[in-house]
């Protein structure tokens, strides 16, 4: 099926390609339906497309990439909404806030986006405690400065 | 609103199926206990609150977020690069 995109346009994508948020997710909860599409072929980033709502894309990516040692504690609730049999069907994303400059890109990793990639259900987890805040910068502050030094 | 007093240990019903206990009472801070079904989601409205406009931050980001990207990705090699060195 054909689908409008904020940043691609009109694009094909397979009905095994859409992901179902039976809540939506916070302050979009009328949002049940989205697509992730990568941006390009280095597969870092994605866009997370609503289907309802061509303006309503969000940008994530694996917070593996970044933040290696992550960890959240999914609860039974969550497990049983996304209908989750083992490990293998669970992946991870985290939101995106790009400022500006782009440098100072954070991350969300209090509320990670999870989905079953197995079943196409997706949520995003808000958990009872966290460590974690709504924003992680991914650079550290060095490479926040440095970056703009190309190839050094 | 509805307004309850309750001393510790004294729960509220709310419809037939989630019950709230005040668990402990300790200064100004209450603990609370909560009996609900799966499907009832029960959060601290604060943090709730905190990913709701984070989530309307991150999407306001339309400007020249292409090129952003383009330059992200390439700074995201750069770790690569100094993982391995």
């Amino acid at each position: 099926m054909q689908i409008q995109t904020k940043y691609l346009g009109t694009v094909d994508v397979e009905e095994n390609q859409i992901f179902r948020f039976p809540k939506g997710v916070p302050a979009f909860e009328d949002h049940q339906q989205f697509v992730f599409l990568p941006f390009d072929d280095e597969g870092t980033f994605f866009y997370m497309q609503s289907l309802k709502d061509v303006d309503l894309c969000l940008i994530v990516c694996d917070p593996f990439r970044f933040f290696p040692d992550y960890q959240i504690d999914l609860g039974d609730q969550e497990c049983e909404v996304l209908e989750i049999k083992g490990p293998e069907d669970i992946a991870l994303l985290t939101i995106l806030t790009i400022p500006e400059d782009f440098r100072q890109t954070t991350a969300n990793l209090l509320a990670p986006v999870v989905i079953n990639t197995r079943a196409n259900l997706g949520l995003q987890f808000i958990p009872e405690n966290s460590d974690y805040t709504t924003k992680h910068p991914i650079f550290p502050p060095s490479q926040q400065k440095n970056a703009a030094g190309e190839g050094k | 609103m509805l307004v309850l007093s309750r001393k510790k240990g004294q729960s509220i019903v709310i419809g037939d199926s989630i019950e709230i206990t005040v668990v402990d009472v300790q200064g100004d801070m209450v603990r609370i206990g909560i009996n609900a079904p799966r499907e009832i989601t029960v959060h601290r409205q604060e943090v709730f609150q905190q990913i709701k406009a984070e989530n309307q931050q991150a999407l306001q980001q339309s400007q020249g977020l292409e090129i952003k990207l383009r330059q992200l990705t390439e700074l995201s090699k750069n770790i690569d690069k100094k993982d391995k060195a």
